[in-house]
């Protein structure tokens, strides 16, 4: 795969193999039982995405080249398809490379066009073993563009509290130059990965993006994923500890 | 404690001991990024994988006088679960379903291991005292939910 343009932006590197076509953004980083990296794991596999973008940093991501089909990616991917992308790490990005990261994306994503941002995640519930089909919850930074997309959807919008991560940077630096961020969330498990969270997700972007994915196949192979994924959930669990992920469970120091 | 166990606390103490000392020479080790890989996730996986046992998921939920153990056995062989509580731990073995280990893990070499083994084990800590006697068990699918109630008061 020929890199084509080359851009460094806050100590990442973003390589192009082709002219990026994206409008909408879908990020699905490792996070809350990994409902972002199995939902847009599925989309990727379903719509048989291409890897268009690869993302990498010396120093905010561990040292690893991620061998596929025989060939060597970068550890970050952006894989996509008819102006739709879905962003995909193998290695959860370091605490410290969090901000640079947050900060470098939303600036990229502008300098391609893209026009809006959608952050899958799970909202750790740990009611969430008694509940048949998890909840869909959602925060936008833009008040009308954000509530279009929502639309018969069904989410609760999150009104209170506190979004600790990459996502939560992501919201607000994009809120800051103007972009739209919409952050999906899914009741999940917190350290186990939760791929009927992640199908709730998959169709909650089907209907905002007409993307028709079936999760029969998402629900089928849970056992699959979840073998798959055991590395990265410790690995994310050990990064959500770091990176202060207990403020999330805690209520925010104003009430009404 | 075992070998792995001496070994994974004297890296520990030598980590512990390298952070004094860049400290007390006016530089810190927590600023470099590569500080956040977790070295003990290393040394639990290589002991994995010279064992060949699968790990199941397990997470702790208070639920005031109980403690709820929710385990997790992805690709479990239905009739194989052997669940031994004690009071203060709990050890879980099952044998994993080959076809679903090997689809999960064909390709890679490292986890050869696992398809002539195809089994889980592992042993937990709680983290608080049960009564193991009392217990209740319910499953649903491949995770078993564990109802213990609290041994100590407080």
């Amino acid at each position: 795969m020929v890199c084509n343009r080359m851009i460094e932006i806050d100590g990442f590197i973003f390589e192009e193999y082709g002219k990026p076509d994206v409008k909408t953004l879908i990020l699905g980083l490792p996070d809350v039982g990994l409902v972002g990296a199995i939902a847009s794991l599925h989309i990727i596999r379903e719509l048989k995405m291409q890897d268009t973008i690869g993302i990498d940093s010396p120093t905010m991501l561990p040292p690893v080249s991620v061998i596929m089909n025989g060939q060597p990616k970068l550890p970050m991917r952006i894989y996509s398809r008819d102006g739709i992308g879905v962003l995909v790490t193998d290695v959860p990005i370091l605490p410290p490379g969090i901000p640079a990261f947050s900060s470098a994306l939303v600036k990229y994503a502008r300098s391609i066009g893209v026009e809006r941002l959608i952050s899958v995640t799970g909202l750790g519930n740990p009611a969430r073993i008694e509940m048949e089909k998890p909840k869909l919850y959602a925060i936008t930074n833009n008040d009308e563009a954000g509530r279009e997309l929502l639309e018969g959807l069904g989410a609760e919008s999150v009104n209170h509290g506190i979004l600790v991560g990459p996502y939560a940077l992501i919201l607000k630096e994009s809120r800051r130059v103007g972009l739209l961020n919409l952050v999906l969330m899914v009741d999940a498990f917190i350290d186990i990965p939760d791929p009927g969270a992640a199908a709730v997700a998959v169709e909650a972007l089907n209907k905002i993006l007409n993307l028709n994915v079936d999760v029969k196949k998402l629900l089928e192979e849970g056992d699959k994923i979840k073998l798959r994924l055991k590395e990265l959930m410790n690995e994310t669990k050990n990064m959500m500890a770091k990176m202060g992920k207990s403020y999330e469970y805690r209520p925010t120091l104003l009430y009404t | 404690m075992d070998g792995y166990d001496e070994i994974d606390s004297m890296i520990r103490y030598m980590l512990k001991r390298m952070r004094e000392l860049a400290k007390s020479m006016g530089f810190s080790m927590f600023e470099e990024p590569f500080y956040y890989i977790d070295e003990s996730l290393f040394e639990k996986k290589v002991r994995d994988l010279h064992q060949g046992t699968l790990e199941p998921y397990i997470t702790f939920i208070d639920k005031g006088d109980q403690l709820l153990i929710v385990v997790d056995i992805p690709g479990m062989k239905e009739g194989t679960l052997d669940l031994r509580l004690y009071e203060d731990r709990i050890v879980v073995d099952a044998e994993a379903d080959e076809k679903i280990v090997r689809e999960a893990f064909g390709e890679y070499v490292w986890a050869r291991r696992y398809f002539s083994s195809h089994r889980f084990h592992a042993e937990y800590s709680l983290p608080v005292r049960i009564d193991p006697g009392r217990a209740r068990t319910e499953r649903r699918g491949k995770t078993i939910l564990i109802y213990a109630p609290k041994k100590d008061k407080y």
